[in-house]
């Protein structure tokens, strides 16, 4: 147990050490102002501000940080721990429902995917695999608001295309959140269930009379789920860069479209605040992750050895 | 039987339509991509409604158009080449910055795999959107890169390599793991030759299919990129709500404004440009995944295909092969063919041009409208008269026609006038005198005779109190100069606010500071415009720089002298001739080449030749010359004009028009205007096709006549809009346009530094040549 406890502090602190250098790199990046450059004035090379003045700056606000305070909006002289009250509660929402999709859906269509083995069906998976993972979200969102539009028009009004307040609002940006991570689970799964399928074991337990159904759950997916696990910092980040085109095309109050109202206004304190808040959210997921994987997996192993 | 690879063969077909489409997007498009639908009011019913771009797509635009008008399927089909450019250029500097890092932390570097995984995890965190859309608006990432797409694409390479380095590394630690490694050791290879004769040969395919991806990759974040309204090179919109145009289009600057195109239900505003990205994501992906699957064959010739290019395209290795031919001879052949079609590819002998354009001939007439007797050839001015003679001579000489029966066509003009001298002098008790530059600091709007001291009063539109304004409330305005700052005001609050102060307050003069700066040559513009009802003040118009100097003084005389001069009687006088075309279903249709000979008029005491504005004219008269002089009757009709009075409101273009082409029904007139050749310091020259509807097939065949010439020419096209008095008559007639102009010559045109000095003979060859034969292809040859 205690060995345990020391694994978790030597983690924890690194993970936090990583998160400090990231907020720092973080307000370090927004503390530049936009008219910064290197100009050459009779002859010698000089920067339009010191780096002493942006090391400063940057400092005085990490340091701020590290006291919880957060600053103000710049036009409302508003306390911007509402970022994290409405604006990080409404993105974890539409993270959380995205990515349960997105994982409901990838794993069932990575099954089917894997099934598919002949040379024909082989390139067709190429093209079901590759053309979704394709498609800019852009192109998803429109279409997608396009068809709730033409909904609408014909009397099915279950879908809103932008803003926010009731649950109908949720479900369009959720459903395009959703699309392209499922997309790489799918991918994942399927590669993971056919490289399970060649083992001997399979073998071995087909030959035991064990069903098709039975191998794929007590023998294939449980060797599968934790490579699809670890895949999950990517789908992490491919969810969150999502996140800043749909809730920027749903006009969906959350956290990236602060950031992109403060980034307008030039706004240093939302801007970092906002960042460092996705970067948690991001941290926090990676965490869970490795948790979920250390938990469910590897004890099974070791208990195996 | 083979399986065949479908992805593979569907991404080379795809990849291979985007590369025909970055190297020729002319030939699937009908339209030029600069070339704007116009607003237009048409009567339905009896009622008038107001029609304005976007237009939604419809026969004439299947595509439909962009919101300023543009069609666009060609802006798709001519974005191909910078988006396809800028994704390989990412794709290609990430390989470059992940590949050694790949292999030093593959070998066991701890620096390399930390910076690897940390660099990981900190994209993660922050998405490379947002690290690139701070970074774009730092001044020294422009002042670096300098082009939006370059910019563009360093960020993307600088915060994006580190996948792409684990997945390197991954593959690199196969390879290490080798035998054959072991044996390279053995025989001691030191880590650099291991890297460099067995790791990246090795390498080639995964690198070859991650170099796919990562196209694919990068064209998925430009995608991005675009709707988040960072540009890679979409133009701007300048304060007066003109689009600046960009030098090339890119399909990222289309989906700028994509939130407002779907809240407004134009989602062919998005879906085209995302459907191209789409698409060509798509290729890549396919190509990557394809050659993946051919490469994991077990005997995959593609591999060894690719293997064998590097030894393939070796000059050296060639070198080696000829030198023992009879063990290489069908190697040798199929190099030598190879190389001989690449040669003759890049130095394909090109048909020589029917007619030559003389340089000579086009410079003396600059020189000759240079001269100091013609007094910087001001409209209204008995000069002109000599210079349209001069034309309307050397036309008779070369066989061209008389249009209506004379090759001169006059003009009354209202008013014609030239400020040739003034002073302005500020003084306040504190701050001292300062002296204006004319020209330079300001320009006199009206033009009077006059000299004098008065006081000068800050005046704002709060001074102007509350409608119904009284005139009697002004008292103490009278007899005073105002300084007024009409900055960040719209044009009509400007304009209603200055006639306001002419027509109610009624003071002795305005100075109104405006939104530009101190010039550092003295700048003739056409702002001394000679308005219809000359106004009763004295309007000045003052730099912004200048005009903050003033605003910081106070209790201010102004000390002013202003010396015009006013032609008795003046008159436009334009020439023009033709060739009328010789055959009977194509002599209806009429190219006009057009250019302007009157400019500013010199000052007292400075001179302003405007010798690069007489290169339009110039050039106009060498071609019509040599046209008229070969005697070979042109299929279509080419009218040669020569414009006066374009630097005052009434034009002699517009008379001209009004007279021969009012309410013109003969949509098949093409306008060409040649306007500032010669320039030494400039040798680029700028299209500007804005003015051509997308919809017009003939006129857009032309421009691509001028084009196909310009490349065959070598001449340097660039793209964008140049303002032009002459293009407003055009298109109140309905007739499409294109203006040719010299780049980049904003500093010198209109300055006493527009002289002879400044012209380069040789710089007029290549225009000159590429419209001569332009003009002979459309005239005479198979255009159309």
């Amino acid at each position: 147990m205690p060995k345990l406890l020391a694994v978790f502090l030597k983690k924890g602190l690194s993970a936090l050490l990583v998160f400090l250098v990231f907020t720092y790199m973080t307000v370090l990046i927004c503390s530049i102002p936009r008219s910064f450059t290197v100009k050459t004035v009779n002859g010698q090379v000089t920067t339009t501000h010191t780096g002493f003045q942006i090391l400063n700056s940057t400092n005085d606000k990490f340091i701020s940080l590290l006291k919880l305070d957060m600053g103000k909006t710049g036009r409302d002289n508003r306390p911007l721990v509402y970022l994290i009250r409405e604006m990080m509660k409404n993105s974890v929402i539409l993270i959380a429902w995205g990515f349960l999709l997105s994982v409901a859906t990838g794993i069932l269509k990575g099954i089917i995917d894997s099934q598919r083995r002949h040379s024909k069906a082989s390139n067709l998976k190429v093209f079901m695999t590759i053309i979704p993972i394709s498609l800019p979200d852009v192109m998803i969102i429109a279409l997608l608001q396009r068809l709730a539009i033409y909904m609408t028009n014909h009397g099915i009004d279950v879908f809103k295309v932008g803003g926010f307040g009731t649950i109908n609002h949720l479900y369009l940006p959720i459903l395009a959140l959703s699309v392209l991570p499922s997309c790489y689970i799918a991918r994942m799964t399927s590669i993971a269930i056919e490289s399970c399928y060649s083992q001997d074991y399979i073998n071995v337990a087909a030959g035991k009379g064990c069903s098709s159904y039975r191998i794929l759950w007590n023998h294939v997916m449980r060797n599968v789920l934790p490579e699809v696990l670890g895949s999950m910092p990517t789908i992490t980040t491919i969810l969150i860069s999502n996140l800043m085109m749909v809730e920027y095309l749903f006009s969906y109050p959350g956290l990236t479209l602060s950031l992109f109202k403060f980034f307008r206004n030039n706004e240093r304190d939302g801007l970092v605040l906002s960042i460092i808040l996705l970067g948690i959210i991001y941290f926090l997921l990676e965490a869970l992750f490795k948790l979920i994987k250390w938990a469910a997996f590897k004890p099974v192993k070791e208990s195996a050895v | 039987m083979r399986k065949l690879n479908y992805p593979l063969i569907l991404g080379v077909l795809i990849v291979l339509i985007l590369t025909a489409a970055c190297i020729n997007p002319e030939a699937f498009t009908t339209a030029d991509p600069y070339g704007e639908e116009r607003a237009k009011f048409v009567f339905i019913e009896g009622k008038i409604n107001y029609f304005a771009p976007p237009v939604n797509p419809c026969p004439e635009y299947p595509w439909g158009t962009d919101q300023y008008g543009r069609d666009m399927k060609s802006l798709i089909f001519y974005g191909c080449r910078l988006t396809l450019f800028t994704a390989i250029f990412i794709a290609i500097g990430r390989l470059l910055v992940s590949l050694p890092l790949a292999i030093y932390a593959a070998y066991g570097s701890k620096a390399a795999n930390r910076l690897i995984r940390q660099f990981g995890v900190f994209t993660g965190a922050f998405p490379i959107v947002i690290l690139t859309m701070l970074f774009v608006k730092i001044q020294l990432t422009s002042d670096f890169f300098k082009e939006p797409n370059t910019i563009i694409g360093a960020l993307l390479v600088l915060f994006g390599w580190s996948k792409m380095a684990g997945l390197l590394k991954e593959k690199v630690e196969g390879i290490l793991n080798e035998d054959f490694i072991e044996g390279e050791i053995a025989i001691g290879k030191n880590r650099l030759e291991i890297a460099l004769q067995n790791i990246v040969p090795h390498l080639i395919p995964s690198i070859v299919v991650m170099f796919f991806l990562e196209v694919a990759a990068a064209l998925l974040v430009l995608s991005q990129i675009g709707v988040f309204g960072i540009v890679m090179n979409g133009g701007l919109m300048n304060a007066d709500g003109e689009y600046q145009l960009p030098y090339e289009i890119d399909w990222a600057s289309l989906l700028v404004a994509s939130q407002w195109f779907v809240a407004t239900g134009r989602l062919w505003l998005v879906l085209y440009p995302a459907a191209a990205f789409a698409i060509s994501i798509i290729g890549f992906n396919l190509m990557g995944e394809g050659l993946r699957m051919e490469f994991e064959k077990r005997n995959s010739r593609v591999i060894s295909w690719i293997r064998g290019i590097p030894s393939f395209l070796s000059l050296l290795r060639l070198a080696y092969e000829l030198k023992h031919m009879s063990e290489y001879r069908s190697s040798v052949t199929k190099k030598l063919l190879f190389y001989g079609i690449l040669l003759l590819l890049l130095f394909f002998p090109q048909l020589p041009s029917a007619y030559r354009f003389e340089t000579t001939n086009a410079f003396k007439t600059m020189e000759e409208l240079s001269k100091p007797e013609y007094r910087g050839r001001r409209a209204g001015s008995s000069q002109n008269e000599i210079i349209s003679d001069y034309l309307a001579e050397k036309l008779a000489a070369s066989g061209i026609q008389p249009f209506e029966g004379s090759f001169v066509h006059n003009y009354p003009l209202e008013n014609a006038f030239n400020v040739k001298e003034a002073q302005l002098t500020v003084s306040s008790i504190i701050s001292g005198q300062t002296r204006l530059e004319h020209r330079k600091d300001y320009y006199v709007t009206t033009p009077v005779n006059i000299s004098g001291k008065y006081k000068l009063k800050k005046f704002t539109l709060e001074d102007l109190g509350e409608f119904p304004f009284q005139e009697n409330e002004f008292d103490d305005c009278r007899g005073k100069f105002l300084l007024v700052d009409v900055r960040g005001l719209n044009g009509i609050v400007r304009s209603r606010f200055l006639g306001l102060i002419n027509s109610t307050v009624k003071p002795a003069g305005v100075l109104y500071i405006d939104a530009w700066e101190s010039q550092k040559l003295a700048k003739k513009g056409n702002i001394d415009s000679p308005a219809k009802s000359q106004a009763a003040l004295i309007n000045i118009a003052v730099s912004s720089n200048m005009g903050d100097t003033l605003l910081r003084m106070n209790d201010m005389d102004i000390e002013l002298t202003i010396m015009s001069e006013t032609y008795p009687e003046p008159e436009n006088h334009c020439v023009v001739g033709y060739l009328p075309g010789s055959d009977e279903t194509l002599k209806d249709e009429i190219i006009i080449i057009g250019s302007t000979f009157d400019c500013v008029g010199d000052d007292r005491t400075e001179r302003f030749p405007a010798s690069m504005e007489a290169g339009g004219p110039a050039m106009a008269l060498e071609t019509a010359g040599i046209l008229g002089r070969s005697g070979v009757k042109p299929k279509r009709t080419v009218i040669f004009a020569f414009w006066d009075g374009t630097n005052t409101r009434d034009r002699g273009s517009k008379a001209f028009l009004e007279q021969y082409f009012k309410d013109n029904e003969n949509k098949n007139i093409f306008y060409i205007e040649l306007k500032n050749f010669g320039s030494k310091d400039s040798s680029k020259i700028i299209l500007d096709t804005t003015r051509t509807l997308p919809k017009a097939l003939k006129a857009q065949e032309y421009i691509k006549v001028l084009k196909k010439n310009a490349r065959r020419n070598e001449l340097e096209l660039v793209y964008g809009k140049v303002s032009s008095p002459v293009m407003h008559d055009m298109l109140e007639e309905d007739i499409n346009a294109v203006i040719i102009d010299t780049y980049d010559i904003d500093e010198t045109i209109k300055t006493p530094k527009d002289n002879m000095g400044n012209i380069e003979q040789k710089k007029l060859k290549k225009p000159g040549q590429t419209v001569l034969d332009a003009l002979v292809e459309i005239l005479y040859g198979g255009a159309v």
